[in-house]
Parts: structure tokens; C-alpha cells; sequence
């Protein structure tokens, strides 16, 4: 059969007649695909493509310039072209994913600290004796200096900063507890280098690009956070430490 | 248009065999209309694979390139798009050009050239390979070498042969110039076998000091092998 005899059946919807084309050109079209794919998957989805054409529009073929073979071979290479196109914006389209997926556990990460940040603090808190509870409030919370702690209180200046000292040391053996539960000794180490510089970049980054799970994420994290802590409540102690004597002084 | 659905088309079998039946004309002056060398020197080797070289370039890449000629004349095609396919033919001549021996270093020489002012060269580029196949050494002086150099260039050295060619018959009489050149050179260079070829040449059979108009590539093979020349005979002389 003619190539245009073939072409004139597939228009009036010959299901025959494509299969005959499919026959004819369909091994030599894949050959083309695959030189311009390089995978199977792709060259098959090419040459289906290709007689998909075909049998939607077979007068798209002009006789007048040329034999069918070729055109159908020009066409599978098109569609592999095509195939090509598609990959390449599919895998871009997942890396973009990828991308949203893998910055988003950092979101998620600084949600849940902050949420475990508030539960293990007011845990610590929530342990605490009520008077030195409500001193430390006072002076943390409400900014009161330790004479107006003392005075809301009614208790003596000594005792009220005894309350408050007592409080930041058993705060600080609370979060050094959860510390030492949640860290390694090697993450430990690596939490303070990074937290010595006060660099807060990406984890990968510190490690030449290499990801991290974000487990490891996680709990460098949760130790910076804990470490901030301690810092704070070693420079609040060391103040009570150092202050008696100007408070003293100051007020008596 | 066809609004019916198509039939289920079964897969095709992953593993194809070379067929040199991909290597139509039209399509290999499609792909080099696209620039794709790639594809072109894929499908020429296609073809090589079950055809002699000089075969599958007369009749393959010689009615591409022309039909890349016509769709230029035909408005067809932009004369950048002539100029891509060109180039795209070149790149493609050297993914499929011979593999290098010891002997095609010792062969007997053949030096090839396009006169001056002539600037197509594809033809002296697929001659050199038809050549090379057979052994000989091949200079290729490409295009627009002007007669006094190229006397100058065979006097200096053992030649065996010189094949001239143009690509289009506005060039034939530069072409006569270079083989009057060489011919009143005098000494061996007047006597060194002498082809010329090419567009414009096609309806002639006779060309003034040439030893043979080549028509085809298989011509210039059969014209050089007749020659009887074989690798070391240059050292021989």
C-alpha cells in the first residue's frame, strides 16, 4: 500500500491503517528517538506521541516535499525533542519541591523548638517552689528590681535575692538535665563551635553542602537554644554573685 | 482531523538494529538545517554500516546538501539556515571520518583544494574521507587557495595526486587557472594525475589539463585506485 493510500485511510479513522504505518516506520522512529532521548521510557512516549499526530491530522504530511519515511522520522525526532522538554521541566519542577520540602522542616524545626522551648521552661518553672516562683516573675517578668521584689513581697532584700539566685540555679541544673539528655558529646561539641561564632546558617552549608538529616538539624538546634539558656542564667547568677555588696550599699 | 480514538499501538522492541533506510536525503538535510550534527553523523553511519563510503555520500549527503541548496533557492530556507547545515555537515564529516592507521601516515599522498574565490568545501571534505579509506594521505587545503600558492605548495612536496573541486559553475574558470597553473608548472607537477569535480561540472565530460571530471565520489575512487598506488610508495620514489 502507498504511503499516501495509507495516510488517505487514517484520515477516514482506519484503525488498520495505522497500525500498518506503526509497522512500517515505528522501529526506525524509535532508533531516532533514542539517539535524541537516550531512554527507552522517553522514546517509547515519542513515538506514541508521533502517530498520535499522525492519526489526529495525517494532512499535516505534504507529498509535495517529500517522501513519508523521512517526515515521520523528522516528526519522532521532534517528539522526542519534545519528550526531552518535558523531562527536563518535570525534574525542575521536583527539585523545586525538593527545595520547598527540604526548607520546610527548617519552619517546622524552629516551630517545634520554640514549642519545646516553652514546655521544658515551664516545666522548669512549674517545679520550682511557689516563693521562688513568684520572685523570679517578678524580677524576670515584671523587670521589678530586687528591692521592689523584695517589698512586693514583703520579705527582706537578702531573701528575696536568695529566692531569686536559688530559682536561676535550679533553672539551669533543669535545662543542663535536658541538655545532656538530648545531646551527643560530638553534637555537643559541634552546637558550641557553631554557637561560638553566633553563626546561624544553614547546617548543610557548615558541612560543605553535604544535607543533614533533620534529626541532627534538630538537635543542634535544641542545643543552641539550650546553650543561649545556660549563658543567660550563668550571666543572671554571676550578676547576684557580684551584686550584693553595690545593692547593699546602694540601698542601706 | 481525526476525532476518532486511536488504536492501541503495541511497544517497539528496544533493541533496533542499524538501518541504513533512516538515512533519507530529506531527513538528513533536516537535521542539518537544524544544526544537529549529532543525529546527522548518527544516521550517516547508519548507513555506513551497510554501505561503501563513497556510496552512501553521493547518494546520501550530496542529495541532502543539495536539497538544502533548493530550499534555499525556494525561499525556503534562510541563507543562515544554508550556512548551519554547512556547518553542520562538517562537524558531522569528522564523527564519522576514518579511524587513523599506521599506514594511512605512509600512503601516497593526494592534496585537494577549492580555487580561489571558491568557498564550498563539503565536497573536498568527503572526498579526503573516500580517500583516507583507501589509505591515502590526505592534504586538504579547503577553501579559496589561489594557483600560484597550491603550484607552490605541490612543488614543495611528494604528491600523487591533486583533485580540484568547485561548487558552483561561476567558479569554473578559476578552476581553469589553477590546472593551468599546475600543468605550466612544468617538471613532475605537469605530470601529477589531476581530478576536478563539483557543481558546474556535472554535463562535462572533458576539462582542459585534467586527468578526469569526477561526476561522483565513486568516479574519484575508481580514478584513484587506478592509480595503483599503495602505502610506502611515496617513501619508494
Amino acid at each position: 500500500m502507498e504511503d499516501t493510500e495509507l495516510l488517505a485511510r487514517i484520515a477516514s479513522g482506519d484503525q488498520d491503517a495505522i497500525e500498518i504505518l506503526h509497522e512500517r516506520f515505528a522501529p526506525r522512529m524509535y532508533a531516532v528517538a533514542m539517539r535524541v532521548t537516550r531512554s527507552e521510557r522517553l522514546s517509547q512516549e515519542a513515538v506514541q506521541d508521533a502517530f498520535l499526530a499522525v492519526w489526529q491530522d495525517p494532512r499535516r504530511f505534504d507529498p509535495a516535499r517529500g517522501s513519508l519515511g523521512p517526515w515521520m522520522f523528522t516528526l519522532a525526532r521532534y517528539k522526542a525533542i519534545d519528550a526531552v522538554r518535558r523531562e527536563a521541566a518535570a525534574k525542575r519542577h521536583t527539585a523545586e519541591v525538593d527545595l520547598e520540602l527540604y526548607e520546610a522542616p527548617d519552619d517546622v524545626h524552629d516551630e517545634v523548638w520554640r514549642g519545646l522551648r516553652r514546655e521544658r521552661l515551664n516545666d522548669a518553672i512549674r517545679r520550682l517552689p511557689e516563693d521562688q516562683r513568684r520572685a523570679l516573675s517578678l524580677a524576670f517578668i515584671q523587670g521589678l528590681t530586687h528591692v521592689e521584689v523584695a517589698e512586693r513581697e514583703g520579705i527582706p532584700l537578702g531573701t528575696a535575692k536568695t529566692r531569686i539566685r536559688t530559682a536561676l540555679l535550679r533553672l539551669r541544673a533543669s535545662l543542663e538535665a535536658d541538655l545532656s539528655e538530648r545531646e551527643s558529646p560530638g553534637d555537643r561539641g559541634e552546637s558550641r563551635g557553631v554557637l561560638g561564632t553566633g553563626d546561624h546558617v544553614r547546617a548543610p552549608e557548615r558541612r560543605g553542602g553535604r544535607p543533614e538529616s533533620g534529626l541532627v538539624r534538630c538537635a543542634i538546634r535544641f542545643g543552641s537554644i539550650i546553650e543561649h539558656a545556660l549563658k543567660l542564667a550563668q550571666s543572671v547568677t554571676a550578676f547576684f554573685d557580684a551584686e550584693p555588696k553595690a545593692a547593699a550599699g546602694g540601698s542601706l | 482531523m481525526n476525532d476518532s480514538p486511536m488504536p492501541e499501538l503495541p511497544q517497539v522492541p528496544d533493541q533496533i538494529p542499524p538501518d541504513g533506510d533512516i538515512a533519507a536525503p530529506e531527513f538528513l538535510a533536516s537535521l542539518l538545517a537544524d544544526g544537529d550534527d549529532d543525529m546527522a553523523a548518527w544516521v550517516m553511519s547508519q548507513a555506513l554500516a551497510e554501505r561503501s563510503r563513497a556510496e552512501v555520500y553521493d547518494e546520501v549527503v550530496r542529495p541532502a546538501m543539495e536539497l538544502v541548496g533548493v530550499r534555499w533557492e525556494q525561499g525556503q530556507w534562510s541563507i543562515s539556515v544554508e550556512h548551519l547545515a554547512s556547518v553542520a555537515l562538517n562537524q558531522a564529516l569528522s564523527r564519522v571520518r576514518p579511524n587513523e592507521t599506521p599506514e594511512s601516515r605512509i600512503g601516497p599522498t593526494a592534496v585537494l583544494a577549492a580555487p580561489e574565490m571558491e568557498q564550498h568545501v563539503a565536497g573536498l571534505a568527503c572526498l579526503a574521507q573516500v580517500l583516507e579509506d583507501d589509505g591515502w594521505h590526505v592534504e586538504n587545503l579547503g577553501a579559496n587557495v589561489p594557483a600560484d600558492d597550491l603550484v607552490a605548495f605541490i612543488s614543495a612536496r611528494e604528491v600523487d595526486l591533486v583533485a580540484l573541486s568547485i561548487g558552483t559553475a561561476d567558479q569554473t574558470e578559476t578552476l581553469h587557472r589553477a590546472v593551468d597553473a599546475i600543468r605550466a608548472q612544468g617538471g613532475s607537477v605537469a605530470e601529477l594525475p589531476l581530478m576536478v569535480g563539483g557543481h558546474g561540472l556535472e554535463a562535462i565530460a572533458e576539462f582542459a589539463g585534467a586527468s578526469l571530471v569526477c561526476h561522483s565520489l565513486a568516479d574519484a575512487q575508481r580514478f584513484a585506485r587506478s592509480l595503483s598506488l599503495a602505502p610506502g610508495d611515496a617513501d619508494r620514489r
